[in-house]
């Protein structure tokens, strides 16, 4: 019995992670059937976990002030007690990325390594945004040669002008990814190709345009045309595409920011059913290897009190409570699902009968795929959990002095609660959609963006007004913005470009210097 | 699936000080009002630590398009129902704000704090401290005393230190040697060998033995790395320019000079003194204290010592002049005076003082400070009049200033004023 035993006692070692990781895999693959990236461990100290927080999780990153802001937070935070870090980290590419922390111990280890190495990278593997959003072949070449550009830039153009740059592009950039076109794959080399040839194009046009601009326009005035014909939901898209006062390098930055912004897009329409999933994972992967004998009583014992930590959910009463844990959902919701498949009961039947008595194998894969957090909640989740959890509804409207509890889980609340949290995992729920539906390129130059208001949602005035500062200096002349709830208008907002600005004028001389 | 583990702790740290750098870069004039207000009431002497400063967020939030809390209408779903039903009211907390926990829409700046509070290091700290300070006027005296020399790279050479020895261009050679000498390659023999071993034709394998064995004896003729092939890094010396400076810390410690005043000159001096020692290598400082006589001290009896007496500045000056005749040569070195004081002299002193001054000191020092210390009263100095007294040098002199310190807040504005980046003729 206790040569089947991976490991005992709380240290790590080297030869215990790779035997960890051999039996993880031969549950993750031969018994779930999961199909992952090859994985690369890499074992950090803390110090590097901080660095990694502070690039928004990357193993490299450009730099900007906005990183070592978050690098001095999170390490103030951290060596002041108020704050731990994570145990591992995980970066959707090929070769799979993921950070363990030397401090950890060999459960924590071993937990970690079912949760990341198996669950989240079949999670990045096989999901349908992921798979459609993001290149994790491509990466890492193509942040090492953003880091290098910009880099260049600096040296180029000063510090000060790429990070202006970076700054308005940054206020913008969850509002510059493409939510139903998809863009194509190609490879960094290529990448760097493509961006020489466009630098080097937009450096033979601009000139020639300049020359060629018509003395005037009077008589295309009678037809009143929006352009462009469709909305753009891609700000920093358009933006590098069609502003008239960028130079070539700051398009490219817009470019960047937007590529990589893209790139973060599916992790947050999924973390319920990616943690879910992780989680899921890492607790079937360690009742295996508990059956096989591979782990002894005290690791089980400490896994299970790791296990409950991370997926606690406190209730809303609780001065804790931050939302639903999207580890704790998650999980509660495929649990059901497995079940559902194995002993279904008859509220089972009646709920999911197209799921009772499947493969929960496959079932729960086919989810894993083919779902995002809003289709999959309102898909699969199933009375059980709404029960458990005690969930109920609250309607609140800015007006009334009480809430309303509309539902709670019974009969008649189910389905609603279930369409309410679901539409709460919405991306327009957590980030306002705006678009640009008129650029007067022919006349006064301003740019009209609309806020396709969620639930008669307002802006908040002073962030919107800061940021649109920033979009002014992007296009170089006024930008508007419209709030517009069902055809009623809320909110109007403008910034006139700013002669005085010596900013705006640095963005606009760089154009002519071309 | 191919798995890897790797050790990355011992890769080098500090991944983030760019970052860092560039935060602090971009808060800088923030960063140096909080120092400005918080060197009143510490000790100079303190600063050998690091410092715990806090800015305004102002400069450096990141905005985002964000939603309103208090528009629109919701339905938020909330988990761990214990008694309510459908249709129970409950009452709003009071105050907006939290929302009872609302959603989890917290922003990243965390609590919404005005004050951005953080630790700099000492070595940040003085730099920003320091920033486009300078010693004004320095020029390159011919300097004979002093020989000072920089290595610098100059290309490779074909001997040297095998400590020296370039890795890289050495082993191009040795590559393009053998390339040149139509080295075999050890694949081509290898492959070779390959045959031999499945070869059945006799003939044909007493040919490859024959083929393997001229092979092996020409690539055994050439050398792996041959000494031709060796290059090192040459470095070369160069003569640096060198300017040297001396700077004289002159201080009134007489009777009329209150603890406080003391205590002015002698932060204001402190300052000096750290900024010289900081920002240049070779600097050398000279402490005089005075009250009828002057005496040239230590650094540490300048900053710690209590004398009384009564007061005759010209005492110092005679002293520097000895000084410098003895010591520092005008045409070698740049020669700095800065002096502090009440602004009490014997009345009769002052005759002899200024024409010290005007005569052989200012016109051979680069730069001349005085500091006067205490409260102004009506206009007029609380206490002597040397101010006005010096006031009227400035007419006739540039390279002299006065300044006035009446309180501890007032000294690093002056300070800075003093020593503000002229971008003279500094080499």
């Amino acid at each position: 019995m206790s040569d089947k035993l991976i490991y005992t006692g709380t240290s790590w070692t080297f030869d215990k992670l790779y035997r960890m990781m051999d039996a993880c895999e031969e549950i993750a693959v031969d018994d779930m059937g999961l199909d992952c990236f090859p994985n690369q461990i890499e074992v950090i100290t803390t110090e590097q976990m901080l660095d990694a927080y502070s690039s928004v999780g990357m193993p490299l990153m450009y730099n900007h002030w906005s990183f070592g802001k978050s690098f001095i937070q999170n390490k103030k935070q951290y060596s002041a007690g108020e704050m731990g870090l994570a145990y591992e980290l995980v970066i959707n590419s090929n070769p799979c990325i993921n950070y363990l922390m030397e401090e950890n111990s060999m459960t924590t280890q071993s937990l970690v390594i079912a949760h990341a190495a198996f669950g989240h990278n079949h999670f990045f593997k096989n999901n349908y945004l992921f798979k459609q959003w993001t290149s994790p072949d491509a990466i890492v070449d193509y942040l090492l040669f953003a880091k290098r550009y910009i880099r260049d830039c600096e040296e180029k153009y000063g510090y000060d002008a790429v990070e202006e740059t970076l700054d308005a592009c940054h206020a913008i950039q969850y509002q510059s990814i493409n939510k139903y076109k998809r863009p194509n794959k190609i490879s960094a080399k290529e990448e760097i190709e493509q961006q020489r040839t466009r630098s080097e194009y937009l450096q033979s046009q601009v000139n020639d345009l300049w020359r060629t601009l018509p003395k005037s326009k009077k008589k295309d005035k009678k037809e009143e045309q929006t352009w462009p014909t469709e909305p753009e939901e891609n700000l920093l898209y358009f933006l590098e595409k069609h502003s008239p006062v960028l130079s070539s390098w700051q398009r490219e930055l817009c470019r960047i920011v937007r590529r990589i912004a893209q790139y973060f897009y599916p992790q947050y329409q999924t973390k319920v059913m990616n943690e879910g999933f992780a989680s899921f994972t890492h607790h079937y992967i360690f009742n295996k290897l508990y059956d096989q004998g591979k782990v002894d009583d005290g690791s089980m014992l400490e896994f299970f009190k790791l296990h409950s930590a991370v997926l606690y959910q406190p209730p809303f009463s609780s001065p804790n409570y931050g939302g639903f844990n999207p580890y704790a959902l998650g999980f509660a919701i495929l649990k059901d699902i497995q079940r559902v498949c194995d002993k279904p009961d008859q509220e089972d039947k009646d709920w999911f009968p197209h799921l009772a008595d499947t493969d929960w194998r496959i079932t729960i894969k086919d989810i894993v795929a083919n779902y995002r957090d809003e289709s999959a909640i309102l898909q699969f989740m199933g009375p059980k959990v709404m029960r458990d959890q005690g969930m109920f509804n609250l309607h609140d409207e800015v007006h009334y002095d009480d809430y309303i509890v509309t539902s709670i889980h019974d009969e008649r609340g189910y389905k609603k609660i279930r369409k309410n949290l679901s539409a709460s995992y919405e991306t327009a729920a957590m980030i306002p959609d705006i678009q640009i539906t008129n650029a007067d390129i022919t006349g006064s130059r301003d740019l009209t963006l609309l806020h396709e208001s969620y639930k008669g949602k307002r802006l908040d005035k002073k962030t919107a007004d800061q940021v649109l500062t920033h979009v002014q200096k992007l296009w170089g002349y006024k930008v508007k913005l419209y709030t517009m709830h069902e055809d009623t208008l809320l909110d109007v907002y403008e910034c006139q470009q700013d002669k005085n600005n010596p900013n705006a004028k640095q963005i606009t001389r760089h154009t002519q210097s071309l | 699936m191919a798995n890897t583990i790797i050790d990355r702790r011992k890769n080098p740290g500090g991944k983030s000080s760019d970052n860092r750098q560039k935060f602090i870069k971009r808060t800088k004039d923030e960063i140096r009002r909080s120092i400005h207000e918080s060197l009143g009431d510490r000790s100079i002497e303190g600063s050998g630590k690091s410092q715990d400063i806090k800015i305004a967020r102002k400069g450096i939030s990141e905005p985002q398009f964000n939603h309103n809390p208090q528009s629109g209408s919701r339905d938020i779903v909330l988990p761990g129902n214990e008694d309510f039903v459908e249709g129970d009211q409950l009452e709003k907390p009071k105050g907006g704000g939290g929302q009872g926990g609302g959603e989890g829409e917290a922003s990243n700046e965390g609590i919404g704090e005005d004050e951005f509070g953080f630790v700099l290091s000492n070595d940040e700290f003085v730099n920003i401290l320091f920033e486009d300070l300078e010693l004004p006027h320095m020029i390159s005296k011919e300097n004979k005393s002093v020989e000072r020399f920089e290595l610098t790279r100059s290309g490779y050479t074909n001997d040297g230190n095998p400590s020296q020895m370039n890795l890289e261009k050495s082993m191009v050679n040795s590559i393009g040697r053998k390339i040149a000498l139509k080295t075999p390659k050890l694949k081509k023999i290898r492959k070779l060998e390959e045959e031999l071993k499945t070869c059945k034709n006799k003939e044909r394998k007493v040919e490859i033995e024959e083929e393997i064995r001229a092979l092996r004896i020409r690539a055994n003729a050439v050398s792996f790395v041959d000494p031709v092939d060796l290059r090192f890094n040459n470095f070369s010396k160069k003569p640096a320019p060198i300017s040297q400076a001396v700077v004289f810390f002159i201080m009134d410690v007489s009777a009329s000079m209150s603890s406080e005043h003391k205590d002015l000159a002698k932060r204001f001096f402190m300052l000096l003194n750290l900024f010289v020692s900081r920002k240049y290598k070779r600097v050398d400082c000279i402490f005089i204290r005075h009250h009828i006589q002057a005496k040239e001290c230590t650094e540490e009896d300048f900053f710690n010592n209590k004398e009384n007496g009564g007061t005759i500045v010209s005492s110092a000056f005679k002293l520097a002049k000895e000084i410098i005749d003895d010591r520092y040569s005008p045409n070698e070195w740049n020669l700095y005076v800065s002096q502090a004081s009440d602004g009490d002299n014997w009345d009769n002193d002052n005759e002899d003082l200024l024409k010290i001054l005007s005569k052989d000191i200012l016109p051979i020092t680069q730069y001349f400070s005085y500091i006067q210390v205490g409260q102004k009263r009506h206009g007029y100095y609380n206490s002597g009049n040397l101010l006005q007294e010096y006031v009227k040098l400035e007419g006739t002199h540039d390279n002299i200033i006065c300044k006035h310190i009446e309180q501890h807040s007032d000294i690093y504005p002056v300070f800075r004023e003093i020593f503000k980046a002229k971008g003279t003729t500094k080499k």
